[in-house]
């Protein structure tokens, strides 16, 4: 599914070179549950947002879904995100202005779907996410973790080959986080790939996998579980 | 309940800590362990995010495998030590 050889990402201010990644390898396979962690400023969020093509190593190469996106003009990248890559937030990234049917639509909208089948989608995703009561409520008259169940929804609506998650329970209570962690599990049963990075050693215990960032650098891999067969 | 933030008072920053943590109604401990590795010597020139790298790979690697690594705690930049957080395997 994904895979990088001595990816490396700086940033340059104020004359100042930062190295976020340094000579990153690492393979994801389709249908594994993986896990980042490591302290803040070590680079899980630009491994992240690497991963998601919103952002370009500065040496080294991707591959994703066996092709080779590291030189990938702009016009592929949007191209090949629509459809195979779903972001979860710790802010959830809702658009105020939207209903919560409207918000999970929107993937929809982009990639050309009939309304029909627009509509059908998203009842059917607002009734697995227990929201259907709420589709026409906006982002700010629900709670956080209905906000993040809308913002899982939106995410999955496209049934991308992978999600990509950025602290999904950072803003939430054990309560609400426990619930989004559960969808994620659920999500990852059913074949979705999923890279979250956490600062949570409890939300990591749901992964197959658990990858430790020093500097930039992957210090360590740890082997929570089995992937399911098949 | 699936994580409790304890104030560790008056520990010393280069000691090892250690956590035991009983759940009394199904009976089952769990041990938790937080260890300091002295950056000491890893300096602040361009080699020394390298440097600190190497000490704490070597040193994670060099760990007891009857422990797990559950996190490597925040420090802030330049810190002296780095702390880690070890669950023992059951």
């Amino acid at each position: 599914m994904i895979r990088t050889e001595e990816l490396t990402k700086t940033f340059i201010g104020d004359e100042v070179e930062t190295i976020a990644l340094n000579r990153v390898n690492l393979a994801i396979d389709e249908g594994e549950f993986i896990a980042v962690m490591g302290p803040s400023g070590c680079g899980k969020t630009t491994l992240l947002n690497i991963f998601g093509l919103l952002d370009r190593p500065t040496s080294g190469r991707y591959w994703f879904q066996d092709k080779d996106v590291t030189n990938m003009n702009e016009i592929h990248r949007t191209r090949l995100r629509r459809g195979n890559i779903g972001f979860v937030f710790q802010s959830f990234n809702l658009i105020e202005e939207l209903t919560v049917f409207q918000n999970i639509e929107l993937p929809l909208l982009y990639q050309r779907i009939s309304s029909g089948e627009r509509k059908r989608r998203v009842t059917k995703v607002l009734e697995e996410i227990k929201l259907a009561h709420r589709r026409k409520n906006f982002p700010r008259q629900l709670s956080g973790g209905q906000q993040q169940r809308v913002a899982i929804a939106r995410a999955v609506i496209s049934k991308p080959q992978i999600i990509l998650a950025d602290e999904p329970t950072g803003n939430l209570d054990s309560l609400n986080g426990e619930e989004i962690m559960n969808l994620l599990a659920q999500l990852n049963n059913d074949g979705t790939t999923i890279v979250m990075v956490t600062h949570s050693p409890a939300d990591a215990d749901n992964a197959h996998r658990v990858i430790q960032l020093f500097d930039g650098h992957i210090v360590t891999e740890n082997i929570k579980k089995a992937m399911k067969a098949g | 309940m699936k994580e409790v933030c304890i104030p560790l008072d008056r520990i010393n920053e280069a000691d090892r800590t250690e956590l035991e943590v009983k759940d009394s109604k199904n009976n089952r401990v769990q041990r938790y362990r937080i260890e300091s590795v002295d950056m000491t010597g890893t300096g602040d020139s361009d080699r020394a995010s390298q440097d600190r790298f190497s000490k704490l790979q070597l040193y994670i690697s060099n760990y007891t495998r009857n422990w797990e690594l559950i996190q490597i705690l925040d420090s802030g930049e330049g810190a002296k030590y780095i702390h880690l957080l070890y669950r023992k395997r059951n």
